[in-house]
């Protein structure tokens, strides 16, 4: 016994000597210490330091399909052009001489072909100077690779007229060819050919899903694409984490990586030869840090410039001296969404599937009174101002605030009387007498839809004594699967834009083919129609029937409920000097050249 | 002794078959196209879910999708982590030293705190002493991690700005990357590296983002070994040979002290497994509320986002050090202790 | 004569209840954790009188004016305040006593069942029903408890219920191991042998002398995991798999209230109350389990009950 003891005891004691050894000698070293902190101290005007709860995915610009890649990519690598300042329809060069456009002739074959004059001396960060041939080597790669999952439909719709580098399953014939033909090297220009005029095509380069430039050299030594249209197939769809540039980097932006330890920090160096100005921060952190309290504190306390804010916080923060907040609304709305044939297989939410006052029969929702009767139950005034404090863009159709041909249509106003009203003529009066039983469910941690579940559940409820509602919860993965397999009556979910145009949201919401309008079930010949024709047409007069017509068809058929339209807002420390705020670049985005101290 | 290790290592294999089968089947009632969203971070990726359903053949009979897991991982390869962005081995070497160095930290506080506390109650059973420390116990262990993890980090970090969250502040961190020459992450773990490389206020520094997480972590476990100290001590105390010593006129102090304790140790050990499980459960709330990505947190986000490589490598990796440590446990018991036999 | 002895006498086993419960209640923590215990119970039976639900059929949601994220202070109208979301602490509290409850009795119920019918059957039977329990029980074990039971409750959906029926699936292991061990101890005991040598019927012997005897390391268990696994539950609910945001649920309550324990910085207490009732709660049930789960070990345990 006395050998555990002593064992235990020896074991233990050497533990403690590693952990406080350093803490007795600390004093003799501190002086070193003070040294570096003073030294840090000095030069921290040119650091930022942001706290976010974001992971990164994955560098490759091929394959980044989401914010948190988007932020990151495009503080390393840089676009032919960008958006300037606020504008979502205005542009400015960035890798390109100028914005094509009619005028300069940059745009011509009525919309078919665009010429990229392309700027000299731009360096890489590992050495290279940027050519014309780098430039069609880029976009051509990143179709090739077009990675399941990934935000390449875009640039192949555009120049190739097809969504995806395959079909079921198989690599479409031919496809390579077409998009090594799409975009040509002449002299020092790029010309890209589409094969039909596509409207939102610049804002879709301006963007790191698919306008991403790189070095063509650097790319093939490390394992990419080699620029052969026999080969391309090899690096088509690669799976997640073996895209060749996952973790590394050669851009030409004002930072390179210099270091990305993943769930804990992403670390930015300006790289010195920046063929723009120099930017003045000199060192960019981005932190990860799950935990509000503590990235409040950090916000507090100055140990990070900015922090992520979610809605619900925003009351603690808007009061804390030093801080300074920017409301940016965005192009993103959320909507319940109405499904009009639920799949009655092995559903929980729909209770007996039958109209007998223990359930909801499947096409519940496809009599326009119930919808209309969820409607007026939707109480917006006071949504906006309980959850959101009023600092909020409430839609009235999908077309987001903020892109063209938006039109504020009627809305149904809150008014229970017209609910009831409502629910006594759905199916002809059984469902006021029977009265019925379902679920309403919202993705978990998204407190502003789970409210909005609330309200419609307890105001439809406070109509009828019969009438029963359950608010249930569920991780959005589960989420996603489950409305695309129509098992919830109605789906509270959101869409941020692709590109800034109506098309993007129209479609998706409406469109029989949309994301949300096929897993709707719903389906309207004159929609399905126009949506096809706005996306392609030139003339905005057109274009503006269009979506107009949609917008109203949005109220007349009250296919949805929107919900918000989303503003981030943007918390720094009020030292921090520089930010400009985009509609489409939300909370987790950052232009780190922009800022200064 | 020989054929009973070498047993125990033929038993290893069956448990690694065993823990990945049970996970791999857990893990197989999930849909498809929910195995499949797990590759789905924005709305827009959802359209492509049917596609990789077929893409990664999460729709193959069972079998088939284990056979080729288990071909992987023979060829070395543990799969791909999508909650660390890495490949599963890569990822579990930049966790690990951050909950490694926290329980390096932690676990002698534990022992020593806990031994000395269930000491002193079982000592002076039912007076104020031993309700006091119990009750302390129950309180500190009651109160869910997370929420003292909150407090202490509102108090120290809120009120004085002491002892902020993370690994390391940011100036250090950059130094390090800046002077690869002068430093060098042997461990990982920036306490060891700093005393490694000689650079000492780069210790001090990751000591002081430690204090917080080490107490929390401490308070957490410390209330089992306290209780199981005090019922081993209650027992030793009622045996023969401690009254037999008391008759003999030996002072309280050594009966305390040098024949009971040491004997209420060994059931101490018998909690060691229940300990590790403890500090698992205690790295999870610690690791997400000071914002320390370690392993508890890494496998925390692996099994609410069902990031399949990493559950099922780390729990055969767990499943190893357990065997492994009672294992140990065993052979120490019969070093220990002549009357038990290994057979 | 024969016939009024054991009437005249008291039946062994009343007596040695009679000590056990007067050891038992000799501790004055144990009369403070009972009657705790007391209080909770009172709560819970009476919630729907000490608040009344709002809705018949959905008694543990708990009602809410507003919408808005912010927590307000006690009132009259909430006298414990409101959470984020406007939600009635009072009313979370009281009906979360019921919740509390029914987490502990049903995972110590359910993994209790399970973990003493498999191991006394292991114990006492032994054989290739035994060796293949304990190496299951094995491989469960070396899984960790809370990585198993964060994918289970992936696996079958969020919610209470899940998390119930987790904790159980992964809690019933430890009961196999503390009966099993102990049946293996009485089954070569004289009074055991010389029953069987006597013709009497397994299952009578299990149940007439092996369960009586082996049952007080289950009790002071169960005893104290009907307070632990209100805290597992609550740790569940920290890491994103509890109950929805207005569900009576101690735990779910502290889980939510984290993002407000750190206030303004001109004052940081300012929502002390979102924390201090649910917390306060579950630190009082959780203490009243323990005391008792203490006072049973002391009282129980051959080696320490006669001191």
């Amino acid at each position: 016994m006395r050998k555990l003891v002593m064992l235990l005891l020896a074991f233990s004691l050497l533990l403690a000597a590693c952990g406080e050894k350093p803490e007795m000698k600390k004093k003799a070293e501190k002086t070193p210490a003070t040294e570096t902190k003073t030294a840090a101290q000095v030069g921290s005007n040119d650091k930022f330091i942001l706290e976010s709860y974001g992971t990164l995915r994955t560098l490759d610009p091929a394959c980044g399909y989401d914010s948190v890649s988007h932020m990151r990519i495009m503080n390393i690598y840089e676009p032919l052009i960008f958006f300037d300042g606020s504008a979502t329809d205005k542009f400015i060069p960035v890798l390109a001489t100028e914005v094509p456009s009619l005028e300069n002739g940059g745009i011509s074959d009525g919309g078919k072909t665009y010429t990229f004059k392309i700027r000299k001396g731009v360096k890489f960060h590992k050495g290279g100077e940027l050519t014309a041939e780098d430039v069609a080597y880029s976009i051509k790669r990143h179709m090739v690779v077009d990675q399941e999952g990934g935000p390449m439909w875009m640039m192949l719709e555009a120049l190739v007229g097809v969504p995806s580098t395959r079909k079921d399953g198989k690599i479409r014939e031919g496809v390579f060819e077409k998009i090594d033909k799409a975009v040509e090297v002449k002299g020092d220009e790029v010309v890209m050919h589409l094969p039909k005029p596509f409207p939102p095509f610049l804002a879709v380069l301006a963007y790191s899903y698919g306008g991403i430039i790189m070095d063509k050299e650097w790319c093939v030594e490390n394992g990419c694409w080699d620029g052969t249209v026999e080969n391309a197939a090899k690096y088509n769809n690669p799976a997640f984490g073996s895209e060749p540039l996952h973790k590394i980097e050669n851009g030409t932006a004002p930072y390179y990586m210099l270091k990305w330890e993943p769930s804990v920090e992403f670390i930015f160096e300006r790289f010195d030869d920046y063929w723009g100005p120099k930017p003045a921060i000199k060192t960019g952190i981005v932190r990860y840090n799950q935990e509000w309290s503590s990235r409040k504190l950090a916000l507090q306390n100055g140990d990070a410039d900015r922090v992520l804010v979610d809605p619900q916080y925003l009351a603690e923060v808007e009061n804390m001296p030093g801080v300074t907040i920017h409301p940016v609304p965005q192009l993103s709305v959320t909507g319940a969404i109405f499904c009009q044939k639920i799949n009655p297989e092995a559903n929980p939410n729909i209770g007996s599937g039958k109209l007998d006052g223990k359930g909801i029969p499947v096409d519940f929702f496809s009599d326009i009174h119930v919808r209309k009767a969820f409607l007026h139950a939707f109480d917006r005034k006071t949504y906006a101002k309980d959850v959101w404090n009023d600092q909020v863009v409430m839609p009235t159709s999908p077309n987001a605030k903020g892109l063209p041909y938006y039109k504020q249509v009627p809305v149904y106003e809150f008014d229970l009387e017209k609910a009831a009203e409502e629910m006594k003529q759905a199916f002809g009066g059984q469902i006021w007498e029977k009265g019925f039983k379902m679920v309403i469910t919202h993705n978990t941690g998204n407190d502003q839809r789970e409210a909005a579940a609330h309200m419609l559940a307890e105001n439809i409820m406070s109509l009828n004594p019969k009438f029963n509602i359950e608010v249930r919860n569920m991780d959005w993965k589960d989420y996603v699967v489950a409305y695309r397999k129509y098992q919830f009556p109605m789906f509270i979910i959101g869409w941020g834009a692709d590109f800034p145009d109506p098309d993007n949201f129209m479609f998706t919401f409406m469109s029989s083919d949309g994301v949300y309008g096929k897993f709707s079930a719903y389906k309207n010949e004159e929609v399905d129609r126009l949506c096809k024709e706005g996306r392609f047409e030139v003339d905005p007069a057109k274009r503006k029937d269009i979506y107009e017509r949609l917008q109203d068809i949005w109220y007349e058929d009250a296919v949805g409920c929107m919900v918000y339209q989303k503003v981030d807002h943007f918390t720094y420390r009020d030292n921090v000097k520089g930010f400009v705020p985009h509609p489409m670049l939300d909370h987790e985005w950052e232009s780190l050249k922009l800022l200064s101290k | 002794m020989t054929a009973y290790i070498i047993r125990r290592l033929l038993f290893l294999i069956f448990v690694l078959f065993g823990v990945s089968v049970l996970i791999f089947g857990l893990l197989m009632t999930f849909s498809p196209e929910r195995r499949a969203a797990v590759y789905v971070t924005t709305p827009q990726q959802a359209k492509d879910i049917p596609k990789l359903v077929k893409q990664y053949g999460l729709n193959d009979p069972v079998p088939i999708q284990y056979a080729r897991w288990v071909k992987e991982v023979a060829s070395g390869n543990l799969g791909w982590s999508l909650v660390a962005a890495r490949p599963v081995a890569k990822a579990f070497w930049s966790y690990f030293p951050t909950t490694l160095e926290l329980n390096l930290l932690a676990s002698p506080l534990v022992i020593i705190v806990g031994i000395w506390l269930g000491t002193l109650a079982g000592v002076h059973r039912d007076t104020w002493i031993d309700h006091g420390t119990r009750i302390g116990a129950i309180v500190g262990w009651s109160l869910p991690t997370f929420l003292f993890a909150l407090v202490l980090l509102m108090i120290f970090y809120g009120y004085y700005g002491l002892f902020p969250p993370g690994i390391i502040s940011s100036d250090t961190s950059l130094w390090v990357i800046n002077n690869p020459d002068k430093f060098t992450r042997y461990t990982g773990m920036y306490t060891i590296d700093g005393i490694l490389n000689g650079h000492l206020w780069v210790t001090w520094d990751a000591l002081n983002h430690l204090v917080l997480p080490v107490l929390t972590q401490v308070i957490v476990v410390v209330a089992l070994l306290m209780r199981v100290m005090r019922s081993g001590m209650l027992e030793e105390l009622s045996r023969d040979y401690v009254i037999t010593a008391k008759a003999k006129g030996a002072d309280a102090h050594t009966i305390n002290i040098k024949h009971a304790r040491k004997n209420a140790l060994i059931p101490v050990i018998t909690v060691a497994g229940q300990l590790v499980a403890l500090s698992m459960e205690g790295s999870i709330a610690v690791e997400v509320v000071f914002s320390r990505q370690g392993m508890g947190w890494w496998l925390a986000h692996s099994a609410t986002q069902l990031d399949m490589p990493v559950l099922m490598s780390v729990c055969m990796f767990i499943g190893v050090v357990f065997v492994l440590s009672n294992l140990i446990i065993d052979i120490m018991y019969a070093y220990i202790d002549p009357r038990i036999q290994l057979q | 004569m024969e016939a009024t002895l054991p009437t005249k006498k008291e039946h062994p086993r009343w007596r040695e209840l009679k000590f056990t419960l007067y050891r038992i209640f000799r501790n004055p923590s144990a009369i403070l954790g009972f009657s705790l215990l007391l209080f909770f119970l009172g709560v819970a039976v009476a919630a729907p009188h000490l608040a009344p639900p709002k809705f018949e059929h959905a008694p543990y949601q708990m009602p809410h004016k507003g919408y808005s994220p912010t927590p307000k202070p006690p009132s009259a109208a909430n006298i414990f305040g409101t959470s984020s979301g406007q939600y009635d602490i009072y009313y979370g509290i009281v009906w979360g006593a019921r919740t509390a409850f029914k987490i502990g009795l049903f995972v110590v119920g359910f993994a209790g069942i399970i973990g003493i019918s498999l191991g006394v059957i292991a114990g006492y039977f032994g054989g290739w029903f035994d060796e293949l329990l304990m190496r299951f029980v094995d491989i469960v074990w070396s899984i960790p408890l809370l990585v198993l039971a964060m994918t289970i409750v992936v696996a079958f959906g969020r919610g209470l219920e899940n998390i119930m029926l987790a904790l159980a699936l992964v809690e019933w292991r430890w009961y196999v191991r503390v009966i099993r061990s102990e049946v293996i101890k009485l089954r070569g005991q004289e009074f055991v042998e010389a029953a069987k040598l006597m013709g009497v019927s397994d299952i009578k012997i299990i149940f007439r002398h092996i369960l009586p005897n082996s049952i007080y390391p289950v009790l002071i268990m169960a005893s104290m995991d009907m307070g632990s696994m209100v805290i597992s539950a609550s740790f569940m609910s920290f890491v994103g798999l509890g109950a929805p945001k207005g569900y009576a649920d101690w735990g779910q309550m502290v889980a939510l209230a984290r993002n407000y324990i750190v206030g303004p910085p001109d004052d940081p207490l300012k929502f002390w109350y979102t924390i201090f009732f649910p917390g306060i709660s579950i630190i009082l049930f959780v203490l009243a389990w323990n005391l008792i789960g203490d006072a049973l070990r002391d009282a129980f345990d051959p080696k320490l009950r006669r001191r």
